[in-house]
């Protein structure tokens, strides 16, 4: 049975976007990691659909995909309208608001 | 292939009235308020059909199961369209006349609105997540909307960052519990899981999920990006993410947490009580050193979510229908209490510091008395309509035997009487510090402040007229 | 069993011999005459235009985002035209009419994105 080690790779995948997510400091980068998040998710979605023999899996994986598409268009028009502003997409230098 | 159209009805009004705003936008010849009233008019209509089938009592699924129509979507439907209807009534003038781009924010808010329904209504984890996308991905371009002001953009890229992290999880976490139970459609999922057969792939796809909805709903500690989206954000838009999103979380956590996964309860139960108590108590004493009515509203607006959370871990019928009952009254005092923050203008934008609020009561007698209202309301003061709800979703943790959160909320309760009252001991009690040139009032604003004070002072008098819809409108 | 890759081993050491030799050989006996038309960047013989780093303009970004939400509307054709001849035999054309809604909207939201200037250059 090799359903887990797409888990595993998964969890992998998965974790190394979180740990991005935290950790670097440029918008577009943070970015790309919410999307390998998102993109480990698709695996075990495919994987645990096929260990199932059900086609949902791979379904919902069309779904995730447009999704994604429409998140990458409005982030980076996003991050082009905060770049104008500031000529930086570091989020640590981001921070007019604070209390 | 037949469809019950009927079911959908409210569902496609708003798609309807979305196609025809997004056609007469396309027209610059054409007033861009009639973009507003068509929404308007669209979600009154879609509101009078969800009554009328609530009261009917129509029922069914549709879509291959994929969408469950019943009580419990329609009442959060009325939600979400009582919360829309007076944002965009607020947005009117506050947006003004000569902005030209005004057709998109209205269809942005209808898309967002279409979201929260489908997130109410979905009976499988992926039209949750897709209704969920829809909203979130409206609301980061809304948030954003000012697009000259720097805070408006980072409002909007903080919120998109931080959504988009959420959504990253949430949708894990539909995975897993794909692979744990087998399917994602929620009854399917309720019958697949017993007490006993629980996988760990499982019960780590519903901590994800809670982690998930956290973030959206702005629980403690997953509450960060709250305050700066909503001081960012233009304050109508504040209004709207801070009242049918949350509501619409909500919904989708409680069906997803009390049907598909309620076997499993003794696993969730223990988080989501230790997640209200930290909400509600963060959410409070952080609210207590805010100076920005903004963020003020902000850290009130999550300790409510707490109080929410407490009817999700009493986990009974009534707390179903007291959270129901609740995020009723919260959109509704919610977006009151920023209407009148609009309504307090200034030359120079909006007068946002509490400071600035000091002596109005004699000034604007009018706009004193609509956020004494409303803040009397969210601190939860008889004979306001936020007693009734918080009395409601106390009485509902206590069937269920959940003293010491209920003995947590009733002191936060009272601490959060302290931030509340500051604001009203400053417009009555206190002289101004420098004289404030205010606009004179807007009148569609004054419209929509006094649906909302109706609506706050008529819950509070007659609560088992609103609360009866909400009992019978439960899933349990 | 190791001794089965001898022969990719002998093949590996005579291809890398072969392409080293030969470049050794050409690099110590032939002439050296370095001429402008010789050093200038190789473009398939049209003449070299401007730097190789140039700034693009952030509009191909508009047109590119544009061109991802409409393209990836494809995934929902696909699985829609492999069922669609088994679909239509059981239940009619409502198959075909959804599609026509979807592509409908989508139309729609094309016409929009033109009328508000997404695709003009300035």
């Amino acid at each position: 049975m090799a359903l887990q080690y797409y888990l595993i790779l998964s969890a992998l995948l998965f974790t190394i976007g979180v740990i991005g997510v935290l950790i670097r400091r440029n918008a577009i980068i943070i970015f790309m990691c919410i999307e390998l998040m998102l993109n480990a998710a698709n695996l075990a979605f495919v994987a645990i659909g096929r260990e199932l023999g059900d086609a949902s899996g791979q379904i919902f994986v069309f779904f995730v995909m447009t999704v994604a598409a429409a998140e990458v268009a409005i982030g980076l028009a996003i991050i082009v309208s905060v770049f104008r502003h500031r000529e930086t997409i570091n989020i640590d230098e981001i921070n007019t608001m604070k209390g | 292939m037949t469809i019950n159209w009927q079911l959908l009805m409210p569902e496609l009004i708003i798609i309807l009235t979305f196609i025809l705003v997004a056609i007469f936008d396309l027209f610059n010849s054409i007033q861009k308020t009639v973009a507003a009233w068509l929404t308007i008019v669209g979600c009154a209509i879609a509101l009078y059909v969800s009554i009328d089938m609530l009261q009917v009592g129509m029922e069914g699924t549709e879509f291959s199961n994929m969408i469950q129509v019943d009580k419990y979507s329609l009442f959060f439907n009325v939600i979400f369209l009582v919360s829309t209807i007076l944002v965009v009534l607020i947005s009117m003038n506050y947006l003004g006349r000569t902005d030209r781009r005004q057709g998109e924010y209205y269809l942005l808010i209808l898309l967002a609105t279409l979201g929260m329904m489908l997130m109410a209504s979905g009976n499988e984890l992926i039209v949750v997540f897709l209704g969920l996308e829809l909203m979130s991905l409206s609301l980061y371009v809304l948030a954003g909307y000012f697009q000259r002001s720097m805070a408006s953009s980072e409002a909007g890229m903080k919120y998109l960052l931080l959504g988009a992290f959420a959504s990253g999880f949430f949708l894990y976490g539909i995975a897993l519990i794909y692979g744990g139970a087998g399917t994602t459609s929620i009854p399917k999922i309720a019958s697949a899981i017993t007490v006993n057969a629980t996988s760990p792939l499982l019960l780590s796809g519903m901590f994800l999920l809670v982690v998930g909805f956290g973030f959206k709903v702005a629980l403690v500690p997953f509450h960060q990006w709250a305050p700066d989206v909503y001081e960012g954000a233009p304050t109508s838009i504040a209004a709207f993410i801070s009242a049918g999103p949350k509501a619409a979380g909500f919904a989708a956590f409680l069906r997803i947490f009390l049907e598909a996964l309620q076997n499993i309860q003794s696993e969730w139960i223990v988080v989501v009580t230790i997640l209200a108590a930290l909400t509600m108590t963060v959410g409070n004493l952080v609210a207590i050193a805010q100076r920005n009515i903004k963020r003020m509203l902000a850290y009130s607006s999550i300790a409510h979510a707490g109080y929410v959370l407490v009817g999700l871990a009493a986990a009974n019928k009534d707390g179903i229908s007291s959270a129901m009952f609740y995020l009723l009254i919260y959109c509704i005092m919610n977006i009151g209490a920023f209407g009148a923050v609009i309504l307090a203008r200034t030359e120079d934008g909006e007068s946002l510091m509490i400071s600035d609020y000091a002596g109005l009561g004699f000034k604007k007698p009018l706009l004193a008395l609509f956020m004494t209202l409303m803040l009397l309301s969210l601190a939860g003061f008889p004979p306001t309509a936020g007693f009734v709800g918080k009395f409601y979703i106390f009485r509902s943790a206590v069937e269920s035997g959940q003293i010491w959160l209920v003995i947590i909320g009733a002191i936060n309760t009272a601490i959060s009487a302290f931030y509340y009252l500051r604001v009203v001991v400053a417009m009555y009690m206190r002289e101004p510090e420098e004289e404030l040139d205010f606009h004179p009032y807007p009148s569609l604003l004054i419209v929509a402040l006094t649906l909302a004070a109706i609506g706050v002072v008529l819950i509070g008098i007659l609560p088992s007229y609103f609360l009866s819809p909400a009992q019978i409108s439960t899933f349990l | 069993m190791l001794t089965d890759y001898l022969p990719i081993l002998l093949l590996l050491v005579f291809a890398i011999g072969f392409a080293a030799v030969n470049l050794a050989l050409t690099h110590l006996i032939g002439p050296k005459k370095s001429t402008q038309a010789k050093l200038s960047v190789y473009e398939s013989g049209v003449q070299p235009v401007g730097d190789t780093r140039q700034r693009i303009s952030i509009r191909f970004g508009l047109i590119a985002m544009l061109f991802i939400i409409f393209d990836i509307e494809v995934v929902f054709l696909y699985p829609w035209a492999i069922v669609f001849k088994k679909f239509t035999e059981n239940s009619g054309y409502f198959i075909l009419i959804e599609m026509l809604v979807f592509i409908g909207i989508l139309f729609l939201g094309y016409i929009y994105a033109w009328k508000k200037g997404g695709l003009s250059w300035d």
